[in-house]
């Protein structure tokens, strides 16, 4: 039997190569690393068998990021160093754990995300914001909708080709650089090939997510 | 290496994490340390290619040799070979995402002929010329193995030579002396002349052929035989360690292990029955051991024994405990595909089902006892009905059933035999007392078309004509109407073609580049298979399918593999057709010899 049940939270950086890795592979792929890294975590009983990991925020495919996490149930006394050495010896450079911690924060707490865009013209994006509305459409469950996304989009900086922005995310609300990049290249009227990375996640209460 | 470019198609096409590589025990190594790079192509899509064991054995093994480094590509779907067009970007390795095309080697698994335009497509994705007269530098060579080079013959015009019977050891001496020759400066042609001294390389360009006014073939020059090569000890051959764990979901995602090599069954239509020989068992040891380290190098959840009757290993009750006491405790699940249903027993049933149910599958081939001697099948009534029962009993309430329709003889007696089998079995199912009585029966029949192959006893008989075949499926449907039963088939305009290309010539080849041309590929896919422009082909090159597929060969006539070696005498294959005619079966390798020529090898 179990001794203990403890929550982890595993956050890792899905990067380069790995940044093709669908959401529902990423599970499959982290379900696997913990069975190869033998961890004492918690499985699922009954008919099919597996191990139980919970992800804090979807990624889409083809974007980068630094900050991505996952829970899981801990069933016997383990450090978190060894936890995190165990893991990144069977996984890839560009899928590695960052640090493991005990949770903080819940998912439902999660309310934004930053992002750093790398981009040709990076410089009118300072004009895409200045216009009066930006409308998209944007697909729900109930069909399409269209919204101004203008008000949603807080610009922090932009350097040389690299903006870096919030936009709202989580079980709530939830804006897609992906759809942003759409907009932006509507309004330049050009194809651009952005590279997009999820730098920090934040909570309702604007700290970082833990 | 392509990865910037990659990057802006990749958002374009579909699941882009099958061609961009970097998976958990894939092997990078450092390009200007290695001596040869060998780019291992299969010539179908991610899913497929990296489901298959072979791949993984020769990965490894080139792999383990320091100064080697083996890459994998895969067949392109035309979504992504489109925008790899546009973005001029040629056919890449998996590994380092460098173009293949200044690799040293180019090696193709051929499993099953309707790949064969996907070479060619994938060939002209690497942006190399097709044809081996027009590959004059010495590297990249373009070898081709598996067992559908036991007949290389279509593809002789494409490839430089071909790798005959198993590869674990040729593989590495072919390397070993193309290394040599690239230091030594040395041309393809001296190459290729001492590749074709080791035993096991078939070059084709060596050979000459000549046909009679009937177009059968009146001489192959020269005499000399190339005979398939057979690893040393299945026991000491290599079996890799680790796995590739793909990031996205392939066709047999899981772990694979190797029991036995060969058959001793002898199904007179089987291909793989004969060109596998001799028969060789793995230890019990060996492979708890490689599948203790697979388990434990990949993470996944799933083994299944690799083998062409599972129940033929001699010490299979003793493997299977020792298998679910280490996968048990686990949760890992065990899968036994080719069961045979005459070895199927309630112990073997009890191990499969103590971790998870997957389904069960039977193949009969043949629907009466008359046709399944024809074809040696050595399966009775008896045996299926019990090993149903056994089923049934434990629980399971759908069966699996192969049929095969067009086998040498077959009357409408025989088709009828299907379902009157397949209705006993339903009887059966409703009078096991200790059935699971809360779901029906369902019985999932899948029909194939009889394929006349190389090296098998039935390599002289014609392959039914269209018209009989679509008589004979419709006769089979409208006799066989059940709620219960659920038939699906496969597709017969590619059992013609393959068929054709099975047992066909040299001269296939402008036939091939002609069906490529006019945008033949992913001929194995319904959806791609574009059948009438391969007929066009066969038509403009003035060639005829039916010579191929539906003429009746004598047993003096001179094939088109004749320079090809399985080791298996060819007075063995007529001896068996002769008993298939006069309906009598041969027994197993184990119960007595039946002097295949395959010679002491084999350990049944």
């Amino acid at each position: 039997m179990c001794k203990i049940s403890k929550p982890m939270r595993v956050f890792f950086k899905k990067t380069g190569r790995a940044k093709y890795i669908s959401h529902l592979d990423l599970q499959r792929t982290m379900q696997r690393a913990l069975k190869r890294a033998k961890l004492p975590v918690w499985e699922t009983e009954g008919f099919n068998p597996h191990v139980y990991i919970t992800f804090a925020l979807p990624l889409s495919l083809g974007i980068e990021s630094v900050c991505e996490s996952f829970d899981v149930k801990i069933i016997n006394e383990i450090s978190t160093d060894e936890i995190h050495e165990k893991l990144n010896a069977v996984l890839t450079d560009d899928l590695l754990i960052i640090k493991v911690t005990e949770p903080v924060y819940k998912h439902t707490e999660i309310k934004e995300a930053m992002y750093e865009i790398v981009l040709e013209e990076a410089e009118k994006f300072r004009g895409f914001l200045n216009q009066n509305e930006i409308i998209i459409t944007k697909k729900t469950k109930k069909g399409e909708t269209e919204i101004d996304i203008k008000p949603l989009i807080e610009l922090k900086e932009i350097k040389d080709n690299k903006i870096t922005l919030i936009l709202p995310t989580g079980n709530e609300f939830n804006l897609n650089p992906l759809q942003v990049i759409k907009a932006f290249n509507a309004f330049v009227g050009a194809e651009l090939q952005a590279d997009i990375m999820r730098t920090a996640i934040f909570c309702a209460d604007g700290n970082k997510f833990i | 290496m392509y990865s910037d470019k990659l990057d802006k198609i990749l958002p374009n096409v579909q699941k882009p994490a099958r061609y961009i590589g970097g998976e958990i025990n894939s092997v990078h190594k450092n390009k200007n340390e290695i001596n040869v790079r060998f780019a291992f192509c299969f010539p179908e899509i991610y899913e497929i290619g990296m489901s298959h064991l072979g791949m993984k054995i020769l990965y490894s093994l080139k792999n383990n040799i320091e100064n080697y480094w083996c890459e994998r590509v895969f067949m392109p779907l035309p979504d992504m070979a489109a925008e790899m067009q546009k973005s001029n970007i040629f056919l890449y390795g998996l590994e380092s995402l460098e173009p293949i095309r200044d690799f040293d080697f180019i090696g193709f698994t051929l499993q099953y002929e309707l790949t064969y335009t996907n070479v060619l497509a994938m060939l002209d994705m690497a942006g190399l010329p097709l044809l081996t007269k027009e590959r004059t530098n010495l590297y990249p060579i373009i070898i081709g193995g598996g067992p559908c080079a036991c007949n290389p013959e279509p593809l002789a015009d494409f490839f430089d030579l071909f790798v005959i019977g198993e590869g674990e050891e040729v593989n590495i001496e072919l390397l070993q002396i193309y290394e040599k020759c690239k230091a030594e400066g040395k041309s393809k042609i001296e190459f290729l002349e001492k590749a074709a001294q080791i035993e096991g390389i078939y070059v084709p360009a060596l050979y000459n052929i000549t046909y009679k006014n009937d177009s059968t073939i009146k001489n192959i020059t020269p005499e000399k035989v190339i005979k398939k090569r057979i690893v040393k000890d299945i026991n000491t051959a290599p079996a890799p360690e680790k796995f590739i764990v793909p990031f996205c979901e392939i066709v047999h995602d899981r772990v694979i292990s190797e029991i036995l090599r060969g058959c001793i069954r002898g199904c007179r239509f089987c291909q793989a029955g004969f060109i596998y020989r001799p028969y060789r068992e793995r230890r019990k040891e060996k492979i708890m051991e490689n599948i203790k380290s697979l388990c434990e190098n990949t993470g996944y959840d799933e083994v299944s024994l690799s083998s062409l009757s599972t129940g033929d290993y001699r010490e299979i009750e003793e493997l299977l405990t020792d298998l679910t006491k280490y996968t048990d405790g686990k949760n890992i699940n065990l899968s036994l595909p080719s069961m045979r249903i005459d070895s199927f027993n309630n112990e073997i049933l009890r191990k499969v089902k103590s971790v998870r149910k997957s389904g069960l599958t039977f193949a009969p081939e043949a629907g009466t006892q008359r046709l399944r001697d024809v074809i040696n099948k050595n399966i009775t009534e008896e045996d299926i009905l019990k090993g149903c029962k056994i089923a049934f009993e434990g629980g399971y309430t759908s069966v699996k059933l192969y049929f095969m329709l067009g086998l040498p003889g077959e009357t409408d007696e025989d088709i009828k035999g299907i379902k009157v089998l397949i209705e006993k079995i339903i009887d059966l199912f409703y009078s096991t007392l200790e059935r699971n009585k809360s779901k029906p029966i369902s019985i999932s029949v899948t029909l194939s078309t009889f394929v006349p192959k190389p090296f098998t006893p039935f390599e002289f008989e014609p392959q039914l004509s269209r018209d009989e075949i679509i008589r004979r499926r419709k006769y089979l449907l409208s006799i066989l109407k059940n709620k219960k039963v659920k038939i699906s088939w496969s597709d017969y305009n590619s059992s013609i073609l393959e068929a054709a290309l099975a047992r066909g010539d040299r001269r296939l080849g402008q036939v091939i580049l002609k069906a490529w041309r006019s945008g033949c590929r992913l001929d194995g896919w319904e959806e791609h298979f574009q059948f009438q422009e391969w007929e066009k082909a066969f038509l403009d090159c003035g060639l005829d399918m039916a010579f191929y597929a539906n003429r009746k060969r004598e047993y003096d006539e001179i094939p088109p593999w004749a320079m090809i070696d399985t080791l298996v005498s060819r007075e063995f294959l007529i001896a068996e057709n002769k008993r298939a005619h006069e309906g009598k079966t041969t027994p197993s390798c184990r119960e007595s010899c039946a002097g295949c020529g395959i010679g002491g090898a084999c350990d049944v």
